[in-house]
């Protein structure tokens, strides 16, 4: 069985991880639950901006993270056209839905804010990241 | 825009004092507790010794070269038992013997110890020179009845009594302030006292006296504590203009500070010329801080870390600096790294995993494409 066929986490196990590992996050059920949003707050680095996140998601589908609060400053990397957040490179290390978005998603965001925080400082992204060819980019795109 | 934060982290990293004092302070203490703790011509009672001073508060601002040590003995303060002129005297004698026992204060001492140590009696303390190490210590005898942690009394020589004093509660209150404000508390206080060294070379207030001025607007909700820190430092130093500019009016007039834990004038030796001086250059680095917090605010960074560098000092004294080297950065970049760090249900990044919270490992991953047109 492929990695991308094993049995897709149900929302609600999602929910209970993400409630399990990080404080201050709620859900938001939408269509009927088959899909939700999670609003939360991460403070990548003490004495820094609490960043309003939210994290869209349908079961089956892939993880959109987008920040609502402090605003992300337009020329920030890492970002989608529709500003959405870039956290792994789909073609390299796709993300599947037997996945945790509490053990990935979510620590990912994390990470990306801290090195947005020294990105703002220093005009330097400090953190891993894929070598982007010529081709567009684009976000994973969800399986049918 | 970006933001001034890493300058000040940098700017903090550059006031820790060097490594070799950082050592002194470290080693010495130990090395007096043992000898006074042995020595029968100064008794003293259990457990002998404890670190105080800007060492113990994990406050120093550059180069601190001298450490404060409490030496603790038995005796009555209400009735002046033993003698506070008398106990600076006893304990001078006995730190004098220290010249003649060259094995006493191990590597310290070396080669001729009578020409390497200078020891001067104070008001309330005595004083011990490595001359070699250009290293102060400073033993303040005190009779403490219920611990160091506890309030306490030091001898002044001058008038032969006992004083309250309560160092190590004071140093418990700034941890308690800075646990609270997340680390901010500690760094004020020491931005502040880098502003006084940087700015005063002489006519300085003490450093007892910056904190209890930073423990009381804090107490008082005079500071938003919520502010970055190169905000907080302006609004500290617009906080000390306001509070003592009707005493600048009045002539002939001086403050009076309160000690921050037990409430007794603790500034009342400050002259009137050294508090003008000190107002004028308060008022100045007020104004400057303004200044650059606008400029950055606008976007004029070159601007900006001109006026924080009038202040702090800049790149030639190696204070406040203009670009940031790659290694700071990376020192700073560590903690995040996917693959070797974890994340707390806060969502701070740390690269050690506490024993206690919940923290969740954060996979490898990497950040895709270039910047977003």
């Amino acid at each position: 069985m492929s990695k991308n066929n094993k049995l897709l986490v149900p929302l609600a196990v999602q929910d209970l991880h993400i409630k399990k590992c990080f404080d201050g996050f709620s859900i938001k059920w939408l269509q009927h639950e088959r899909e939700c949003i999670w609003f939360g707050t991460l403070q990548p680095i003490l004495d820094r901006s609490i960043y309003q996140v939210a994290i869209r998601y349908r079961k089956g589908g892939i993880p959109k993270v987008t920040i609502k609060s402090p605003s992300i400053i337009t020329s920030a990397p890492h970002r989608y056209s529709d500003n959405s957040l870039c956290l792994y490179q789909p073609e390299e290390q796709p993300w599947y839905g037997n996945e945790i978005i509490a053990h990935t998603i979510v620590p990912w965001t994390a990470s990306w804010l801290y090195y947005y925080e020294l990105w703002l400082d220093t005009d330097t992204w400090y953190g891993p990241e894929a070598s982007h060819d010529t081709k567009p980019k684009t976000p994973q795109v969800e399986s049918a | 825009m970006a933001t001034i934060n890493l300058h000040f982290e940098k700017l903090l990293s550059n006031l820790q004092p060097p490594d070799d004092r950082l050592k002194a302070a470290r080693d010495l203490p130990p090395l007096i507790r043992n000898y006074l703790k042995n020595c029968s011509s100064f008794p003293t009672i259990e457990p002998h010794t404890r670190l105080a001073g800007s060492y113990a508060q994990h406050m120093p601002s550059g180069d601190v070269k001298d450490v404060d040590i409490l030496v603790r003995l038995d005796g009555d303060p209400a009735e002046n038992d033993p003698l506070a002129k008398q106990v600076i005297k006893d304990l001078y004698n006995a730190l004098s013997k220290l010249t003649k026992l060259p094995d006493a204060l191990g590597e310290w001492q070396v080669g001729q110890v009578e020409a390497e140590l200078e020891i001067e009696r104070a008001r309330r303390s005595v004083h011990v020179y490595f001359k070699n190490h250009d290293f102060h210590l400073d033993l303040v005898p005190c009779i403490a009845p219920n611990g160091f942690d506890a309030p306490l009394y030091v001898p002044d020589r001058g008038y032969n009594e006992w004083v309250g004093s309560h160092p190590l509660g004071y140093v418990a209150l700034l941890n308690d302030f800075n646990n609270q404000h997340k680390g901010k508390v500690k760094k004020l206080g020491i931005l502040l006292k880098h502003f006084r060294n940087y700015q005063m070379l002489q006519r300085k207030p003490k450093s007892y006296w910056l904190g209890a001025m930073l423990v009381e607007y804090i107490r008082n909700g005079k500071l938003d504590m919520t502010c970055p820190l190169p905000v907080l430092f302006g609004d500290f130093l617009d906080c000390i203009y306001n509070q003592f500019a009707a005493t600048l009016g009045n002539q002939d007039a001086v403050p009076h500070i309160k000690d921050p834990m037990l409430g007794h004038d603790v500034s009342p030796n400050w002259q009137r010329t050294h508090f003008e001086t000190f107002m004028r250059r308060v008022k100045e680095g007020r104004d400057w801080a303004n200044t650059a917090l606008e400029d950055w605010e606008a976007g004029n960074q070159e601007d900006a870390i001109a006026g924080w560098q009038k202040i702090f000092g800049g790149d030639e004294e190696g204070y406040f600096i203009s670009k940031l080297d790659d290694e700071f950065v990376k020192s700073i970049v560590a903690p995040a790294l996917p693959g070797v760090s974890f994340v707390s249900s806060q969502g701070q990044l740390v690269s050690t995993k506490p024993t206690t919270g919940v923290y969740t490992p954060v996979k490898p991953t990497k950040f895709y494409g270039h910047e977003q047109k």
